[in-house]
């Protein structure tokens, strides 16, 4: 008795499910962002004085001089989507789609700047690879490393986790709380990229100031928006009517089908309740009677007929 | 695997009420071997009782064979038979039948074919797993020459696998989805070849044909239409069963032997088939102008039955469900098209849509219309006018009433996949932000107040990107996408074997030609089968039982 089958099936036509491999390829953004100025400072430390070697040089130093400063703005940005993605008094859902993805790509961006501004230093020998890591064991200008190193490890923590965020639905305040740290590691690199390098020059200065009086007003903003909407009903989208409103409603009812009745603040004052007359003042109601020459025979009433 | 019924003389089940699987040699007893019959006379003989193919468009089997011998010039160039065994459709089950119990009679068939085409290589194709592609393998490898020229391969088990395009995009290696543009499998099929391209049914009446002539073959069946047709029949029915039967017998005997008892419809054709009311049901005949007078089609045989106990609408709101899924989310209107039916009719059914849901259901029934690659949506579309039409009491009742009161029984098979996943709300934490609805507006919609509505069908994979973006993207966190519970497909009442009416009592074994006329069907034999199907797992099947 022979056992199995010679004959092989070959499994063909195989539909993979869009957005496979996507972690991978995000995650390879700033794997990949590393390349450039890796290979530029190789070929620019083996010394020579061909053209490659001056173009790479002068890509290594600004990548070493600007990587810092280019992974603050981003994050800036990332910071401000994030902030702008969560309002729903002025932004659409359609708009906060938009933000929600300009914060994602800014973090991305910000990520793979800071890996490349960590790189650098430590390839430049102006840290060591442990400070990348560990905050606060730099061997000069210990403080204001330190906090550049805890904001990098803050950022790095948040943005996995973000990453990961479809994990957290069950623990959603954890994730909350992670993610809101970034408030906290934001103005820690900012301390860091003003006082742990170069002197900045005062449009520096300037403008660190104004990102963060933006940002701070976005989010105490963010916060009075939260509380006020916390018991209110929805703002987006605005109730959709399945018919248009009658324009014999009474004012009540359209306020409330229109939504604003239902929230409390802001309740139209309703006229005050007339008196109801007595009954000997009711007068019978009067006969719907639509008036025109342009009416079918079925709308005219007798009397119009012996008008003619 | 469902048990086979047969309503007058036995053609491709012959046998079958003697073995639960015909193995080379029983089968070469019960047919003997087909004739190698040229080119010019296999073409005239299908002429002659005018075969059409089984999988559901009919089309003449003629009319194949005679534009692959134009395009091969007449058997010069080398071409292709593809046997078609893919049957996407969830309530059909005869070609998995024929494969698991009478996998020579399709090969015979394909060989016939094959050697009048001069063609280099036969392709079976299967969908899924199970115990008709161990049965076709194993009968395969039982003949040396068969296993030089039988390619057996297997495609992802949906809806529109087995359409023809799509199964020659998978054998030439691409991804099992209708082609944009239409291309005739007879000119330029698998690798680029001339292929004969047909359901596996076909090809075992092809073998049947080849067997007993035209004449003998043309002793059933109606004038214009000869010979027997496989029907699936399912659904609130006792007994369902593979059914064989002559054509122009009533589908109301059909019904009967099956155990169908009082529907309150019959669907025929399958999902892309029509509904007709009982009484129509029941004075149809089956035949392919039998059903069209009734306002029905044959489509591949599949016949549903709705008994009275179970709500119409919502029966066939998991089907429209179902169809709008199994979309391969190619061609926009299609994809878009089939959500927004199914979502109007699941509207309508939990009593949420009114009349202004009933023309939004209308129009957007009309709007898919052959605006596809492939004729999933008009068949979908199809199906759902024709149970607007069949069940217009069911809908006012709903659409006024909110509700007919009947549960849904889920008598109509739908496949049940455990990896499927669904979206899910946490309604707790939903504040309506509204962004799940821009995001994947096929699976989610915003109510009047702005909060989700969520399909509840399976994420199709066309969709699993948005779907988890959306995810992703819900300010709340209370969006989810989460794996089904794995639940027992829903089935009508188990057949109930020893009810048939008269069963015929069955003599000895006779000579070949004598054992293909005059069979019944015997309960022993049916058990035998069910108790072998179920243990089948690594048995050798290419051994004499």
């Amino acid at each position: 008795m022979r056992s199995r089958s010679r004959v092989q099936v070959e499994q063909l036509g195989e539909i993979r499910p869009t957005g496979r491999g996507r972690a991978a390829m995000i995650l390879a953004v700033p794997v990949l962002s590393l390349l450039i100025p890796a290979l530029a400072t190789v070929i620019a430390s083996a010394g020579g004085h061909s053209q490659l070697t001056r173009i790479s040089a002068a890509i290594a130093r600004f990548l070493l001089y600007y990587s810092g400063v280019f992974a603050l703005l981003a994050l800036t940005a990332a910071v401000a989507a994030g902030l702008l993605a969560s309002d729903r008094t002025v932004m659409s859902p359609e708009h906060r789609i938009l933000a929600q993805a300009l914060h994602r790509t800014a973090s991305l961006i910000g990520i793979s700047a800071l890996a490349n501004h960590i790189m650098l230093e430590v390839l430049a020998h102006r840290a060591r690879i442990i400070d990348g890591f560990v905050p606060f064991m730099a061997a000069r200008n210990t403080f204001y490393m330190g906090l550049g190193t805890l904001a990098s490890d803050l950022f790095i923590v948040i943005i996995v986790t973000g990453l990961l965020r479809r994990r957290f639905t069950s623990r959603r305040l954890l994730w909350r709380a992670l993610h809101a740290t970034a408030y906290a590691a934001w103005p820690l690199a900012i301390l860091h990229g003003l006082l742990a390098g170069r002197s900045a020059k005062p449009y520096v200065d300037w403008s660190y100031g104004g990102c963060l009086a933006a940002v701070g007003l976005a989010l105490v903003l963010r916060y009075a928006m939260t509380m006020r909407g916390r018991n209110a009903a929805l703002e987006w989208p605005a109730p959709a009517m399945s018919s248009p409103m009658p324009a014999n409603m009474l004012d009540f009812e359209a306020a409330q089908l229109r939504g604003s009745g239902l929230r409390g603040s802001a309740r139209p004052s309703l006229p005050p309740l007339p008196a109801l007359p007595p009954a000997s003042v009711l007068s019978p109601l009067p006969e719907p009677r639509p008036s025109g020459e342009n009416l079918p025979p079925a709308w005219r009433t007798a009397d119009e007929y012996q008008d003619r | 695997m469902l048990p086979v019924i047969r309503v007058g003389q036995a053609r491709v089940t012959a046998g079958l009420d003697h073995r639960p699987r015909l193995d080379m040699a029983s089968h070469r007893a019960v047919f003997g071997f087909p004739p190698a019959l040229p080119a010019a006379e296999l073409v005239a003989i299908c002429e002659q009782v005018d075969l059409r193919g089984r999988g559901g468009a009919a089309f003449p089997v003629a009319s194949k064979l005679r534009a692959v011998l134009t395009a091969t010039g007449q058997g010069k160039r080398r071409s292709v038979v593809v046997v078609n065994c893919a049957e996407g459709e969830p309530g059909s089950a005869k070609d998995k039948m024929l494969l698991a119990r009478a996998p020579h009679l399709v090969l015979d068939g394909a060989m016939v074919a094959a050697s009048a085409l001069h063609a280099s290589e036969i392709v079976v194709a299967v969908a899924g797993d199970g115990p008709h592609v161990r049965s076709v393998t194993d009968a395969v490898a039982a003949d040396g020459a068969l296993a030089r020229k039988v390619r057996v391969v297997s495609v992802p088990d949906r809806f529109v696998s087995g359409e023809s395009g799509a199964l020659i995009n998978a054998i030439n290696g691409k991804p099992a989805l209708p082609p944009g543009i239409k291309t005739r499998a007879s000119d330029r099929g698998a690798h680029g070849m001339p292929t004969l391209l047909s359901n596996a049914e076909t090809f075992a009446q092809l073998a049947v044909l080849a067997v007993l002539g035209p004449a003998g073959y043309a002793t059933v069946g109606t004038a214009h239409e000869p010979g027997t047709v496989m029907l699936t029949v399912g659904g609130s029915v006792s007994r369902p069963a593979v059914v064989e039967a002559p054509y122009g017998v009533p589908l109301g005997h059909v019904l009967d032997v099956c155990g169908a008892q009082l529907p309150s419809a019959v669907l025929v054709g399958g999902y892309h088939g029509m509904w007709l009311p009982a009484d129509v049901a029941y004075n149809a005949l089956v035949s392919r102008a039998g059903l069209a007078v009734a306002g029905g089609t044959l489509g591949a045989g599949v016949v549903l039955v709705l008994g009275q106990d179970t709500c119409p609408l919502g029966e066939v709101t998991r089907v429209a469900g179902y169809l709008a899924m199994q979309s391969s989310g190619q061609c926009g209107p299609c994809k878009l098209g089939l959500p927004a039916v199914s979502r109007s009719l699941e509207a309508i059914t939990v009593g949420a849509g009114g009349v202004d849901e009933l023309d939004a259901l209308r129009r957007a029934t009309a709007g898919v219309r052959g605006r596809g690659a492939c004729s999933h949506p008009d068949g979908a579309a199809n199906f759902v006018a024709s149970a607007l039409d069949v069940f217009a009491g069911d809908l006012t009742e709903h659409m006024f009433r909110g509700t007919c009161g009947r549960p849904i029984r889920g008598f109509l098979p739908l496949p049940a996949d455990s990896r499927d996943k669904r979206l899910r709300v946490d309604w707790t934490r939903c504040r309506g932000h509204g962004l799940c609805g821009r995001l994947v507006p096929e699976l989610i919609e915003l109510d009047e107040h702005g909060y989700p509505r969520v399909h509840q069908v399976p994420v199709p994979f066309w969709l699993s990107k948005d779907a988890t973006q959306a995810v992703d993207m819900c300010p709340a966190l209370a969006l989810s996408l989460t794996e089904d519970k794995v639940e027992p497909p829903a089935t009508a009442a188990v057949s109930t074997l020893g009810e048939l009416p008269s069963p015929m009592s069955l003599q000895g074994r006779q000579q070949p030609q004598a054992v293909l006329t005059g069979r019944a069907w015997r309960r022993a034999d049916l058990d035998a089968a069910e108790a072998w199907l179920a243990e089948l797992g690594g048995r050798d099947l290419s051994g004499p039982r």
